[in-house]
């Protein structure tokens, strides 16, 4: 593997990377304040990713105001969520047994069989995209022997946005407070006088919208997605919210820089020296590997106190 | 006689075919320190979170300032001026210790009525009330249980209670932890005009702080006077000790 390859794989390792941990935040959020075990993650992020695709496409909109849309949705899918499949199963619960963590692990995986069979059935199997559109006057940048599509730039720097609009919300405001202090304990919450049931319907609410929102995210980062898309994204944000510490925003952040760069590079390295066809796959198995050693050694994140 | 701020009545809670507590009645007056006193499993606690609205009670009713608060959810009776310390102390553990006592501020009886800063402000001064405002940028995990508990009583007193409940502050602390939290209680209470229930096990230091003591034992009231009266009262010693002969003697030396 030449210098070239290498670093070739670095840098489009980090731009995922950088999507990855802005794909994976709405899940760190949700799954770590109501212990909502989101297996539909991917799936949630392609609702937004196809609500886009089809503004753009059947409607003209600009994929800007496309954005805006998904976000103000993703609030309404958020309180839709929450009261119609979580409040039972969540809402009132103030120490989460395995037993209510298992049924909101089953009652999304049956949400996302539900929706992905909804998108064959109503989209397709086809790619969607948005075609020959691009952010800023030209679709590459060229440096030297690195070619950067504009669309991955903007991605990033969205994801950047997203992340550190999250993380402020979180540490800075009143809504943030409470939503850490329901997170570490719902009882203790509701007797310094927190709604435990309002903020587990407002951390609903901004976790979906974030994700459906990231959903852009990954359409400009792989420049057309299928319904299979949500399968590479669920599980791999699964292993970034582990590697990162549940609940913690800047940890899924690092953790998607790590799983990026380790893909990318693993795939080049899988590439040159062993099979090109098997360099995909192997290197998803990797950043698995990565969960597993996780989960054994190192079971509260990286970050997790 | 002062009015009374807090009314227990008749109120039964049970756990399947455990009776908790068995229609027990008590007054609360208004700047009072009553002590809350009984063996384990009497239902201290059980009352503390019928109290705060954590359990609903199957019988009987709460009332807080003339107003019914039976069943009510634990945030609302928490902003009416209800705040509580628990017997297993439960600190935000990822948060500071200021961020931990403007959470007291931010969602007390002031909740939506002060600004960021303001709740810092408010935050640092209760801090220095109770002597943790060195500690102020210091996690919650990172301190001892005595300051945990002083913590613990720091967010209840940020929420501005007219009324506080402290479950068991003095337990597992040192003689001399437990002078220092008597005193911060007593100061507290005078500076801020609370009205004070404690739940304590540390009986010379609840007859010494109390006005006056409630006795639980199995669920039900079995005396209620001052500290003197009650410590005199052979049921009480006798609900402690479980032998009435034993007892007898213990009354006699008094």
């Amino acid at each position: 593997m030449g210098l070239a390859t290498f670093v070739i794989s670095i840098v489009h390792g980090l731009l995922w990377g950088v999507v990855l941990g802005a794909v994976s935040a709405g899940l760190t959020l949700i799954w770590g304040v109501m212990k909502v075990v989101n297996v539909a993650h991917g799936e949630v992020a392609l609702l937004g990713s196809y609500l886009i695709v089809g503004l753009y496409c059947a409607l003209g909109l600009s994929p800007y105001i496309a954005l805006i849309i998904a976000l103000a949705s993703g609030l309404a899918v958020g309180i839709a969520m929450y009261w119609g499949m979580l409040h039972k199963l969540v809402g009132k619960v103030e120490v989460m047994t395995l037993r209510v963590e298992m049924s909101t692990l089953l009652i999304m995986f049956a949400f996302s069989v539900a929706i992905t069979n909804s998108y064959y059935y109503f989209i397709g199997s086809e790619p969607k995209g948005l075609g020959l559109w691009h952010f800023g006057p030209k679709s590459n940048i060229n440096i030297g022997y690195l070619v950067i599509r504009t669309n991955s730039i903007l991605a990033c720097i969205l994801a950047v946005a997203l992340v550190a609009v999250l993380h402020l919300l979180l540490a800075k405001t009143t809504l943030g407070k409470a939503i850490r202090a329901v997170m570490q304990d719902a009882q203790a919450a509701s007797l310094v006088g927190i709604n435990p049931v309002k903020i587990k319907m407002q951390t609903t609410m901004i976790s979906i919208a974030v994700t459906m929102l990231s959903g852009f995210l990954i359409l400009l980062h792989e420049t057309s997605i299928i319904p299979g898309t949500a399968a590479l994204y669920t599980p791999l944000s699964f292993v970034i919210v582990v590697l990162g510490g549940l609940g913690n925003i800047m940890g899924s952040f690092v953790g998607g820089l790590i799983i990026g760069l380790v893909y990318g590079l693993s795939k080049a390295v899988i590439a040159s020296v062993f099979n090109p066809l098997a360099s995909a796959p192997l290197a998803l198995s990797i950043a698995f590997i990565i969960l597993v050693l996780t989960l054994l050694f190192k079971p509260e994140g990286l970050f997790g106190r | 006689m002062p009015e009374a701020i807090l009314t227990v009545e008749n109120v039964t809670k049970r756990f399947g075919g455990l009776v908790a507590l068995n229609k027990v009645n008590i007054d609360v007056y208004d700047g009072e320190i009553l002590g809350l006193i009984g063996p384990n499993g009497a239902g201290k606690t059980t009352l503390f979170n019928v109290i705060s609205g954590v359990y609903k009670p199957e019988g009987g009713k709460v009332y807080f300032e003339g107003v019914e608060i039976t069943g009510k959810p634990a945030h609302q009776i928490t902003r009416m001026g209800i705040a509580r310390t628990h017997q297993i102390v439960k600190p935000f553990n990822d948060m500071t210790v200021l961020e931990n006592t403007m959470i007291g501020v931010l969602f007390g009886r002031l909740a939506g009525k002060v600004s960021m800063s303001e709740a810092r402000e408010k935050a640092m001064k209760v801090l220095e009330l109770v002597g943790l405002d060195g500690k102020a940028s210091e996690l919650a995990s990172k301190l001892t249980l005595h300051e945990k508990r002083i913590l613990e009583l720091a967010r209840a007193l940020a929420a501005e209670p007219k009324l506080l409940l402290l479950d068991e502050v003095l337990a597992g602390l040192n003689p001399k932890e437990i002078e220092e939290s008597l005193k911060i209680i007593k100061e507290t209470k005078e500076a801020k005009q609370l009205t004070v229930i404690m739940v304590e096990h540390v009986m010379h230091a609840v007859m010494n702080i109390a006005d006056r003591i409630v006795v639980l034992h199995y669920g039900e009231k079995i005396a209620e006077g001052k500290p003197v009266e009650v410590a005199n009262d052979i049921k009480v010693v006798e609900a402690y000790l479980g032998d009435r002969d034993l007892a007898l003697k213990f009354v006699k030396v008094k």
